[in-house]
């Protein structure tokens, strides 16, 4: 099981990769508004980033369901445990 | 005075005859008008005759046209002479637009009288079949001829042209527009699918037709074709259902007497033959299309060719639009004659027409191979790579073409339009010159003349004009306003956004276009999936179900173009087109191709994956009114992945069916909507209260039936009686 500590920091390398900047300050409630660029083709790149660095996989219902970076971090704990 | 001699050739058609007569006599007097009578059997042609004689028109037996037109230049003491067929209508297009007026018509004639030239007329307003009011330009030159025109002289130009009627029934529908005495017709009415200007071959043009109507015996063609009004004119497109075309062989044989004298042909076969060539479809029921193959079994047996019989019955089945039927049948001739060049080469272009561009590229080298020494391969094989963008190919193919038949202007033409795609201008230019420069006086050449130059111009322009080409602004916006969203939050009755926004997230986008991608928008859903901004068509959707869309991200398969400014992702196996709402020059080209090719494979597992788990409703707008057995097609395709549903929405101007939904079959529902999201212009016109209406009602039949329970409503769209 990856706990949430460890997913975030795996985040944080998944977001610098992608959105190339090292700023962004990982939480919870982070969601695609808050953050330049964060369009439905960057959530892809996330998501695929995330079921590589995880192993696991995200069907589309779970994708419609990602409101916000927690939601993500919950879904990753509920796959990987 | 100018003394004028007007030609019919031929066509004594009994129902045009009047009209004609009409017409060009109103224009020219009827003293002017010679016919040639070839001993019709038609007692309405013969009853028209003798009236027209009593009138003055020249009636003559024994004669034909260049003889006659000859005789009457050298000693009839006529100054201008012409032939026109009876489907044909002079007319002129002058300044302001196309007019019937008889003083423009005579004073162009009198000029070329006075120039004593020989000019040829180029083009014709053609019907454009299944359009009310539209026409096309076609080619369908003509010869005025004045005395005492120079011998090999260069033909001169004239603004005169003509309205080709080729679609009878169309004239029945235009009976109440009017024809104007003048009527501007401008570079905005000319359309060519989305296209405008040059390109343009189809012009909708209202209102020509009350003269030529008021002189039509309306009420014989409407009983003879038994046209339904349809309540939009514009978009509808006429309909003529087998069952409903009463056939009376008695009846045709007494209509059609020289049938009676070919014992080979079958009256109904004839029947359904020309029926093809004026544009009759048969494709609006599975009982039709069962009976179309019937008929063609019958035709089949009558030509007694075998191969011919396949070929001719693959293309009535692409008449009908059943082009997988048409494919089928192919194959099947395929098997049973093996491969001869002239089953390969319809196998070939039947795939083309369904965009199945792999298989029409494998088929176009097997005929290449079997008919070596006919350029067409060649020239369509080129052409079916450059529908893929596969230019480097379709340059090698030219290439190799050209090099064993290096005077074939098909060929030469197709390397300049490809040079076009590639919009490379100098290698146009430098083409084109050479080609006027080899055949300064072919006909194909010429009438390409004006698109070339327009092509360079319009180059030029975009090159030094101030006005920017349009840039791409982004995905549309379709938000609601905030008062908006609680009428609608009302009218669903759903308590919140996120509430509605879940509802709409229940559906998936088959692509055929981006509109319900825009629908779902509107109401708070952005799902994620690999055809919601993506064009397909309904041949290739079904081929990538089938195939489990196989070799999507294979190496060259998927490619970066740009359309206004946009990077769109072209997949050369399915012929999909997705948007990537990304602006070209944003970002680097090749890794942006990585990350999509990526991206697309991702998104073809989820989709895969949807449609076993069964748990979206599917939806797929119908575009181009596909047949129901196409349509059965794609809904067996996805229900082989599981127990998924496929939403088949359609665009009806049946009031009562708009925003309704039902039952169409296993897995199949079939909703409803008031126009097509899309205006001509492009710009979008999505109904949204249509669009609920048939959401709503969709995600509650699909739900009320357990998904396997969903068995055998009724075959026939139109006899369906599950509407919600």
């Amino acid at each position: 099981m990856t706990t949430e500590s460890e997913i975030y920091t795996a985040l944080s390398e998944i977001f610098s990769d992608i959105f190339n900047r090292d700023d962004i300050i990982l939480a919870p409630e982070l969601t695609a508004a808050d953050v330049e660029g964060w369009d439905s083709f960057r959530q892809i790149e996330i998501i695929i980033a995330c079921e590589e660095r995880f192993g696991v996989k995200f069907r589309t219902k779970d994708l419609d369901t990602l409101s916000s970076l927690g939601r993500l971090v919950n879904l990753i704990v509920e796959k990987t445990g | 005075m100018t003394r004028i001699a007007c030609l019919m050739t031929d066509n004594m058609d009994e129902l045009l005859l009047r009209p004609w007569l009409l017409h060009h006599g109103y224009l020219f007097g009827f003293e002017s008008l010679y016919l040639i009578d070839h001993d019709y059997t038609s007692q309405a042609v013969q009853d028209v005759l003798r009236d027209f004689a009593a009138l003055g028109c020249n009636v003559m037996s024994g004669r034909t046209a260049n003889e006659l037109s000859n005789h009457l230049l050298a000693e009839g003491g006529v100054d201008v002479v012409f032939a026109l067929p009876c489907t044909d209508f002079l007319a002129l297009l002058g300044s302001n637009g196309i007019t019937c007026s008889r003083s423009a018509i005579n004073d162009e004639v009198a000029r070329i009288a006075d120039a004593k030239e020989l000019v040829e007329v180029q083009w014709a307003l053609e019907n454009w079949p299944g359009y009310l009011d539209a026409f096309r330009y076609v080619q369908v030159p003509f010869w005025i001829s004045a005395r005492g025109a120079e011998v090999g002289a260069k033909p001169g130009t004239t603004t005169l042209l003509s309205i080709r009627l080729r679609y009878p029934p169309l004239l029945a529908q235009g009976a109440s527009y009017g024809l104007l005495a003048e009527e501007k017709i401008g570079a905005t009415e000319a359309y060519y699918g989305d296209q405008r200007g040059y390109a343009a071959a189809t012009l909708r043009y209202r209102g020509i037709w009350r003269q030529l109507a008021a002189m039509m015996d309306v009420g014989e063609l409407e009983r003879q074709w038994q046209v339904g009004r349809p309540a939009n004119l514009l978009e509808d497109r006429v309909v003529w259902d087998l069952d409903a075309m009463p056939f009376s062989p008695g009846a045709y044989l007494a209509a059609n007497p020289d049938l009676t004298t070919n014992s080979n042909l079958d009256p109904f076969a004839h029947f359904v033959r020309a029926g093809i060539f004026e544009g009759r479809r048969y494709n609006v029921s599975d009982e039709a299309a069962a009976k179309m193959f019937t008929i063609f079994e019958r035709l089949r047996r009558v030509t007694r060719d075998g191969v011919a019989g396949y070929v001719g019955l693959a293309n009535v089945c692409h008449a009908a639009r059943c082009l997988a039927e048409g494919e089928e049948v192919l194959r099947q001739g395929v098997i049973q004659y093996g491969e001869t060049a002239k089953l390969v080469f319809e196998f070939a272009l039947i795939a083309l027409y369904r965009q199945n561009h792999s298989d029409s590229i494998d088929r176009w080298e097997r005929f290449i191979a079997l008919a070596p020494d006919r350029p067409e391969g060649y020239r369509l094989l080129a052409t079916t790579c450059r529908q893929v963008q596969d230019f480097a190919r379709a340059e090698a193919v030219l290439g190799a073409g050209l090099a064993r038949f290096p005077n074939d202007i098909g060929m030469l033409i197709s390397r300049i339009d490809l040079a076009a795609d590639c919009a490379d201008r100098s290698r146009v230019k430098q083409l084109w010159f050479q080609l006027l420069q080899k055949f300064p006086d072919d006909r194909e050449v010429r009438r390409r003349a004006g698109g070339i130059a327009t092509f360079l111009g319009a180059w030029d322009q975009e090159q030094t004009s101030d006005v920017k080409v349009e840039e791409y602004r982004g995905p549309v916006v379709v938000d609601m306003a905030d008062h908006e969203i609680e009428v609608a939050l009302a009218r669903l009755g759903f308590s919140d956004t996120s509430e509605m926004r879940n509802f709409f997230l229940q559906f998936q986008s088959l692509g055929s276009s981006c509109e319900f991608g825009l629908v779902q928008r509107r109401y708070g859903a952005e799902p994620i999936s690999l055809l919601r901004w993506n064009s397909i068509n309904p041949t290739n959707l079904i081929r990538g179900l089938e195939t489990r869309f196989e070799a999507l991200d294979e190496p060259g398969n998927l490619d970066l173009t740009v359309v206004r400014r946009e990077f769109i992702l072209f997949d050369r196996k399915y012929s999909m087109a997705m948007h990537t709402f990304t602006m070209e020059g944003a970002v680097e080209r090749d890794k942006f191709l990585a990350q999509q090719v990526k991206r697309a494979k991702y998104l073809c597992g989820n989709l895969l994956a949807d449609l076993e788990e069964g748990e979206k409703l599917f939806v797929y707008i119908d575009e181009t009114e596909q047949p129901h057995s196409e349509i059965a097609r794609l809904g067996r395709a996805i229900r082989s992945y599981g127990n998924s549903t496929l939403l088949y929405v359609r665009v009806t101007s049946d009031v009562a069916k708009t925003g309704k939904v039902e039952l169409g079959g296993e897995g199949l529902i079939f909703g409803y909507i008031s126009r097509p999201g899309r205006l001509s212009s492009g710009e979008w016109n999505i109904d949204f209260q249509n669009w609920e209406a048939v959401c709503v009602a969709g995600a509650k039949l699909w739900k009320s039936v357990a998904h396997n329970d969903l068995t055998a409503p009724p075959a026939r769209l139109s006899n369906s009686a599950a509407s919600t």
